[in-house]
Parts: C-alpha cells; sequence; structure tokens
C-alpha cells in the first residue's frame, strides 16, 4: 500500500469487452473504515468496476490491491472465488437471490464460507453446526430487520426487502470491504433513511463501505469521499459537497435542473 | 361515466397470503394517476392483478367497463393495456432491437411500428446506439430504458409503470419524467407507481397511496402534495 491508511489501492484498471472500454486506467483509492460513493451516468461502468473488484470480470490491465485480514493481497491474480475469502462481499444492481430458498436459507448461504467442513455437509446432517448456522443467520437477518420473515421464500420480499436481504447474505460472509451497489433502488424516501442508518451501523461494526447510488441525497449524507466516474474514466473526486458543485459532474450526471440537497452533519 | 380502469374491492395474493385487501381505484381515459407507498405495500401487486399475471380473488378489474376477469395476460396486451415491471425484465439474449420489436409483437399495422421505433429511438438514443447489443451486456439504467421503450412498441392505451426511475442517474430521472409528461400530452393513460413520490405527485392528476395491501388515502395530487401527513410519511427527509 502507498498509505497505510487505505483498504483498497486500484490501479490504472481497465476492463475492456471487445472495443468497448468499459472501465478505462481508474485509479483511486478507499480509506479503511470509511464510506466512499462511486457515482456516475448509466452506462458509466461503476458496476463494471464492481464486477473488476470481484473478478466476476477480469480486469485487462492494472493493478489491485487489498488488505485483507491476513495481510496485503493482489486481487488481479487471486482466484474469483478467494475474493469472498480475503474479505470482500457485495450485492447486485440486478437483485440477485436464490428464489426458491427460504430468507434464512439465503442467509446461510452466506455463512458457507466460514463454516468447519463447509456448507453441503452442514445441510447434510451435523446438527450442532447447523444450529450455529442457523442462529449466525438470524442474527444478521435481525441487523438488518428481516428476521420476521425469516420462513418466508425470498421472492416473496418486496423489491427493499429483497435488497435488505442481500445485503445480510453479504455480511454472513464476515467482509472487511462491502460493496453496494444501488442499495436504495426501489426504496421511498423513508426507507431510505433506515438503510443510511443501516449502512453507519455496518461501520460502524468495522465493515468499509463502497457503494453505487443514484439517490443523491443518500450519496451527501452518508459518503465521506466520492468518485465520479463518466465513460469509463475518473471525471471527478472529492468530499460531496465539492463534487456536486463540480462543473462536468453537473453536465454529466446531475443535470442542469439539478438543485443540491441540504446538507447535514454526520 | 366509465373510467378507462376501474378496480372494484380487488383482492389478490400469493398463496397463503393475501397482499390486496380490498383495492379500489379509477384511472380516467387521459390522466395520470399515482399510486405511492411503502415497501411491501402492494403498489406493484396491483399492477400485476390489473395485467392478468396474478388473477383477484375477488373483486373486478374493470377496463373501458369490460370487466378482465376471463382476458389472459396476452390479451390484455392487445386491448392496449401494458405495463413495464419493476426491475427490467429485459430478454437478455436478444438484441435491443429485438426486444423493441418485441413489444410490438401483437401489432399488424408495419408501418405505424416503424414510427414508434424511431420515436423511442428518439426519447433513447442510447438505444439506438446499442440496437445490435445483446440487452444483458447493457448497463442496469440502459436496461431500464429497453423496458420503458418496449413497453411502447405495443403503443398502449393505458400504460403501468413500476418505478420507471429506478436505477437512473439525476439527469435521466428528470428526463424520464419529462418523458411520462410527454407520452401523456400524446394521449396514453398513464398509472404509476413510483418511489419518488415527490416527482410523480408532480406530473400526476390524481394520487392514491396506499398501506398494507388496501389505499388509505386518495385525492387530487396536488392536494396529497400539500397534505402534511403525506408529506411527512414520503416525501422526504429533509
Amino acid at each position: 500500500m502507498r498509505d497505510p491508511a487505505h483498504i483498497l489501492e486500484a490501479e490504472g484498471i481497465t476492463v475492456q469487452f471487445g472495443g468497448v472500454r468499459a472501465v478505462a486506467g481508474v485509479s483511486l483509492a478507499i480509506h479503511e473504515g470509511s464510506i466512499t460513493a462511486l457515482i456516475g451516468p448509466n452506462g458509466a461502468g461503476k458496476t463494471t468496476f464492481f464486477n473488476a473488484l470481484t473478478r466476476l470480470v477480469q480486469p485487462t490491465s492494472g493493478r489491485l490491491r487489498f488488505v485483507a485480514a491476513e495481510g496485503e493481497v493482489e486481487l488481479t491474480t487471486m482466484p474469483p472465488d478467494h475474493i469472498a475469502r480475503a474479505g470482500i462481499a457485495r450485492t447486485f444492481q440486478n437483485i440477485r437471490l436464490f428464489t426458491d430458498l427460504s430468507v434464512l436459507d439465503n442467509v446461510k448461504v452466506g455463512l458457507h464460507g466460514r463454516t468447519r467442513g463447509g456448507f453441503w455437509r452442514a445441510l447434510a446432517g451435523n446438527r450442532a453446526e447447523e444450529q450455529r448456522l442457523t442462529g449466525a443467520a438470524l442474527e444478521y437477518l435481525d441487523f438488518v430487520g428481516l428476521a420476521q420473515r425469516e420462513a418466508e421464500q425470498s421472492d416473496s420480499l418486496s423489491y427493499g426487502e429483497q435488497r435488505k436481504l442481500e445485503i445480510a447474505r453479504a455480511l454472513a460472509c464476515g467482509p472487511r470491504l462491502l460493496l453496494l451497489d444501488e442499495p436504495a433502488a426501489g426504496m421511498n424516501p423513508q426507507e431510505t433513511q433506515a438503510l443510511v442508518e443501516l449502512i453507519r451501523r455496518i461501520r460502524r461494526a468495522g465493515v468499509t463501505i463502497l457503494l453505487i447510488e443514484h439517490d443523491m441525497k443518500l450519496v451527501m449524507r452518508i459518503s465521506d469521499f466520492v468518485y465520479v466516474l463518466d465513460h469509463g474514466e475518473l471525471i471527478a473526486q472529492g468530499e460531496p459537497a465539492l463534487v456536486q458543485k463540480d462543473a462536468r459532474v453537473i453536465e454529466a450526471y446531475l443535470g442542469p435542473q439539478y438543485r443540491p440537497p441540504a446538507g447535514e452533519a454526520n | 361515466m366509465a373510467a378507462l380502469l376501474e378496480l372494484r374491492q380487488v383482492h389478490a395474493g400469493y398463496g397463503p397470503l393475501e397482499v390486496l385487501r380490498g383495492v379500489s381505484l379509477r384511472v380516467e381515459e387521459g390522466q395520470i394517476v399515482t399510486l405511492i407507498g411503502a415497501n411491501g405495500a402492494g403498489k406493484s401487486t396491483t399492477l400485476m392483478t390489473i395485467s392478468g399475471l396474478i388473477r383477484a380473488r375477488s373483486g373486478e378489474v374493470l377496463y373501458g367497463g369490460v370487466s378482465l376477469r376471463q382476458a389472459a395476460p396476452h390479451q390484455i396486451v392487445a386491448l392496449g393495456l401494458c405495463q413495464v415491471p419493476e426491475g427490467r425484465r429485459v430478454f437478455a439474449e436478444l438484441t435491443v432491437l429485438e426486444n423493441l420489436e418485441l413489444g410490438a409483437y401483437t401489432r399488424r399495422d408495419r408501418a405505424g411500428v416503424a414510427g414508434d421505433l424511431e420515436q423511442v429511438c428518439e426519447l433513447f438514443p442510447r438505444l439506438r446506439e446499442r440496437a445490435g447489443q445483446k440487452a444483458g451486456t447493457l448497463s442496469g439504467g440502459e436496461q431500464q430504458m429497453l423496458a420503458i421503450g418496449r413497453a411502447l412498441m405495443a403503443r398502449p392505451r393505458l400504460l403501468l409503470l413500476d418505478e420507471p426511475s429506478l436505477g437512473l442517474a439525476p439527469v435521466l430521472v428528470q428526463r424520464i419524467f419529462a418523458v411520462i409528461r410527454e407520452l401523456n400530452q400524446r394521449g396514453t393513460t398513464i398509472l404509476l407507481v413510483e418511489q419518488n413520490a415527490n416527482e410523480a405527485l408532480q406530473i400526476a392528476h390524481r394520487g392514491y397511496v396506499m398501506e398494507t395491501g388496501r389505499i388509505a388515502l386518495e385525492d387530487q395530487a396536488g392536494a396529497l402534495l400539500r397534505n402534511p401527513q403525506v408529506r411527512e410519511a414520503y416525501l422526504g427527509y429533509e
């Protein structure tokens, strides 16, 4: 790490799909314990950057240094299935739950990388382990406010509730860095406010957060630092109040009619 | 006069779960009507019941005064009633153009279809740029544009929109509400479900507030915007 305060440093990350450069030489750093936002127009490359971090796509070039529990690791050469174990978990913009499983079982899937003997052995009948898993999964559900719904099939939850279930499943992986892809999509202002509280509680529990979000009230309220992508390139970075006054950001992303939401202390 | 769409005491749900517990609402021809409420209140279920994707257990869904009880979802689309589902649901393996053409599947007026395709591409230039690309390779926001464009290709008389602003950048959210207003001015009646209640009520004629499967409140949109209860619960946290 260039700076010991960083948990992640991306250097010159490029992701090329055929002739399209979805991410073009992005360098950024995330402070450990911070809440950092990644914003930008639709199609700017935000989700592709998340996919590069979690190795759902292989970056064409660049470096991704991450501070795992056991020390510094390079993500670009790590097998994709080791990413969660290294301490990075995520949610998805187009929700990806196991719709045939119950709410509780979706969270248990998140726990499997951390169990002794593995998830499948636990399912096969190790009762003590099974009870421990259930207890742990219920705690995560309780943390996001879904404990009452544990027995329901996950696709019976509303869209906003499914987003919270994805967060619970991601937390069950025990991440050091949590990536949230549009967590407030499909939530009304009151629910978004509850989400702000939830994200702050996650940070207080010691998890660093990087989020993609279009709800600018949410971004302004909780982020310590903001990066702005457009056409795969970083066009601005800084504290939220500064970024929302940036002429390029207003032109590409916020729109000329944008009025900054009233400021509020954290 | 009969409303273009009327729900009378509709009950509906999934398996043992009753989600709609007697929903009644009216959408007059030419209007924008918005349905707001918390997550899980039953807004999407209301739209799916209107589209025939789930069946009302009791009560009536009337379209142009005629019951939709016997109509299959594809017949309902052919009647000019078209839904844009929440969360895109585009055909990922088909191209952008093929997705748009499928929207016009029930139509036989080829010249009209070509004209509408041109209009959709004017509304969303990004879709023209990506016409030959598989829909699954679009970004989330681009898929949202495609889902709306696909519904417009059916040239609906009544358009049901479930969270059209979902996943769109602020500049596009402003644009999408302008597009909805424009569609309405060209004669399309719109039933709009939105979490962005403030924006929705600003372009709507009437609004309904849903709570736990029932209509808790209905009024002119302007009155709902000024209603202190609605302001506190749904319009923001400043």
